[in-house]
């Protein structure tokens, strides 16, 4: 998939689109998919324990990837993510870009990882969560995304959703 | 996304009622702070703006007038008095009114890196009000207590009123929830460490400094780098000619002109060793430099700002400036710059192999532990038992006790990685108590636990785990040892003298300053508080302080 303002090649995004459960990643890095291989390591195995198969979500990306992120191209990578939220009955937003851009520019990841958020887009879904980039367990604590994790899950259970 | 809202509390402009003896009090103090100001909130600046308290985290009573201050904080006399960063707010509440006798003190910030240090690295009151109380905590509103200047006060309008309630109510509701987590363990350190430590820390003295040695250091090495820069046939300040001069006249190949790089090639290249040189002078020049001296206040001292237990391990951080990074062995000038005031003296006292302590009590390993009581110094000892100098056993001991790969210790030593794995061997031969429970480390996932109980919370995703999991128990012992220490000379120290003398810590030493009259008696009771912290942390294990006295920091390490 290319971006068709700047021509660039994005990330097609991973797992079967009916699935009710959408991830978005920042910026992916050079694997070809939305999240690499050392991250999806760590996503698999600590959503595995609270019963979510990271297999069965949708993945996909939003960054702007663009210098100074050009309108054109975020408007496109606005509307690819409106197809991809389309129908979701969760959508968890992993990184400082998600959670900016759903929080209407308002917030930053750090100020609101691990609690539920209203999405200032034309789109939305029953639950809406922040986390911090799951790539920041390899330099930091563990915490703040095992508690990100933890309340996805339990916001999933709630509604009925694992 | 949960906010707080209008009606989540009730606040009252007016000094509260006695609470009742025993009642969990949560405050909190808002100052009036200009730009310049708020980056030295360690020291007594700002003007009073407003002061709220709560017992029941829902009503809460705020005060604007600072002549209230005194009849508030006497109501709250006999309580448990909780804040979030409680050293800034009793720094400052002591600088208008005198403290009434205070069942307790806790600190939600200190105390959550006790329960989750290593696991989280963030805690402020916004960190945890959303970890706690899945709460989003904005913080615009503090924004409004930044002035222009202190004659340009703002009216403090209701906005604000609530924003300073809101804080003081969130404070006393986080601490519910801590308290439901805590063990007995954490409630014991709180309690015992780090707790008394926060408030000796709080009466820590400023160093006093020699402004004009400082001086004529800082000169002196502008000078020594003058004349160094002149040496080389390239600017040495430029990345682009050291490559240059690297690839072009020494046939070096490289990429980079870093430190590593460098190091490297320095063996074969003296003249790659003089730009280390180099480049270490500057960074002293410009680490310590003319800022330290506008940083010297009225009564001659520089006073750092303590954080009691900021690293996960629970060590002691200084900063605004860092006092305890002052080198000591490659530019011991500049201790020579931090003296005593006239008529005063220097008292340092320091652990001696204080983690090698720890680490027999952790492992105990039966060698180490019959070598820890055998007279004479440990390294020199264990030098005897693997065949090495006093200086390289010191290094290898250390290294294993930080966890440190046969990589890294080959690098340190300047040998080659298959011999310090052979040395690293050698040395579990001969400690295989230490070898066992360093494996039985390396295997935990969650967290490992110092000598009194702290512990500091594992990541198994990050790549320095296994050597976190071994040198946080063996620094966060120290750490503890030396907290308390600190704790227990403030407690019988304030039993005598009104002012605390200690103005350092840095890990196994503590520096005070007295008058010369008191000197002898300082140094006892520093002897043994530090030798009764020891007893209480590594019971069993003999620990051995030195104290000293002299006129300059250098004269007593």
């Amino acid at each position: 998939m290319k971006c068709p303002s700047c021509n660039k090649e994005l990330i097609l995004p991973t797992g079967f689109e009916e699935f009710p459960i959408l991830i978005v990643g920042n910026e992916p890095g050079n694997e070809n998919k939305p999240f690499d291989r050392n991250t999806s390591r760590i996503l698999f195995a600590e959503l595995g324990k609270l019963g979510i198969d990271l297999n069965s979500c949708r993945k996909t990306n939003y960054w702007m990837h663009s210098r100074n992120g050009k309108l054109n191209c975020r408007k496109f990578m606005e509307a690819q993510l409106a197809k991809e939220a389309k129908g979701k009955k969760a959508i968890l937003l992993m990184g400082a870009e998600p959670v900016n851009y759903f929080s209407g520019r308002k917030l930053g990841v750090s100020e609101v990882t691990s609690l539920r958020i209203e999405s200032e887009t034309s789109f939305s879904a029953p639950i809406i969560m922040a986390s911090v980039n799951p790539s920041e367990a390899f330099r930091k604590g563990i915490g703040e995304l095992r508690l990100a994790l933890k309340r996805f899950a339990n916001a999933l259970e709630q509604e009925g959703i694992l | 996304m949960k906010k707080i809202s209008i009606s989540d509390i009730v606040y009252t402009n007016q000094v509260p009622p006695k609470f009742p003896a025993g009642s969990q009090i949560a405050y909190d103090l808002e100052i009036w702070v200009t730009k310049e100001d708020s980056q030295k909130l360690h020291r007594p600046v700002g003007e009073f703006a407003s002061f709220a308290v709560t017992d029941d985290g829902y009503n809460v009573y705020v005060i604007t007038e600072p002549e209230n201050l005194q009849e508030t904080v006497n109501n709250m006399r006999d309580c448990t008095w909780i804040a979030q960063n409680a050293s800034f707010d009793l720094k400052q509440i002591s600088r208008w009114v005198e403290i009434p006798p205070v069942q307790e003190h806790f600190c939600t910030m200190l105390f959550d890196r006790i329960l989750w240090g290593g696991f989280f690295d963030h805690f402020s009151l916004k960190d945890l009000a959303r970890r706690y109380l899945e709460l989003y905590l904005s913080k615009e509103a503090r924004n409004a207590y930044q002035v222009e200047s202190y004659s340009q006060i703002p009216f403090m309008d209701g906005e604000m009123l609530f924003y300073n309630a809101m804080d003081a109510a969130i404070t006393w509701k986080i601490f519910q929830e801590q308290l439901k987590r805590a063990k007995d363990d954490h409630l014991k350190l709180w309690r015992e460490v780090d707790g008394p430590a926060m408030l000796a820390f709080l009466e820590f003295k400023g160093v006093f400094i020699d402004r004009d040695r400082w001086i004529e250091i800082f000169e002196e090495n502008g000078k020594k780098l003058e004349e160094l820069a002149g040496t080389f046939p390239f600017n040495p300040n430029a990345p682009a000619q050291v490559k240059e001069y690297c690839n072009n006249t020494l046939k070096l190949k490289i990429d980079s002109t870093g430190a590593r790089v460098i190091t490297k090639h320095a063996k074969k290249h003296q003249i790659l060793a003089d730009l280390l040189s180099y480049r270490k002078l500057e960074k002293r020049r410009s680490t310590y430099g003319m800022n330290w001296i506008e940083m010297i206040e009225e009564d001659g001292r520089i006073y750092s700002s303590w954080d009691v237990n900021r690293a996960e391990s629970g060590r002691v951080a200084s900063s605004n400036p860092n006092l305890q990074t002052i080198p000591v062995r490659d530019t011991p000038e500049y201790r020579e710059c931090i003296i005593a005031a006239p008529g005063n003296v220097i008292i340092g006292g320091d652990y001696a192999q204080q983690e090698i302590r720890t680490m027999a009590y952790l492992s105990k390993d039966e060698n180490l532990l019959k070598l820890l009581k055998e007279d004479g110094d440990i390294y020199t000892n264990i030098a005897k038992e693997i065949n090495k100098t006093r200086r390289e056993t010191k290094d290898i001991v250390l290294g294993i006790q930080y966890g440190m790969s046969p990589y890294g210790l080959a690098k340190m030593l300047g040998i080659e990685k298959k011999e310090a794995e052979a040395i690293i061997y050698e040395f579990f031969q001969k400690f295989y108590g230490v070898y066992q429970w360093s494996l039985k480390q390396e295997n935990r996932k969650t967290f490992v636990t110092t000598a009194y109980g702290r512990r500091c919370w594992l990541n198994p995703y990050n790549s320095q785990h296994k050597r976190n999991a071994i040198n946080n128990p063996n620094q966060g012992s120290a750490a503890d040892m030396t907290k308390m220490a600190i704790a227990i000379f403030h407690r019988e120290w304030r039993k005598t003298f009104p002012v605390f003398p200690l103005i350092l810590q840095i890990h196994d030493e503590l520096v005070a300053e007295v008058k010369e009259e008191f000197a002898e008696f300082c140094q006892g009771v520093m002897e043994s508080s530090m030798i009764m912290a020891g007893e209480k942390i590594i019971p069993g294990i003999p620990v051995k302080i030195e104290v000293k006295i002299g006129k300059k920091w250098s004269d007593v390490h």
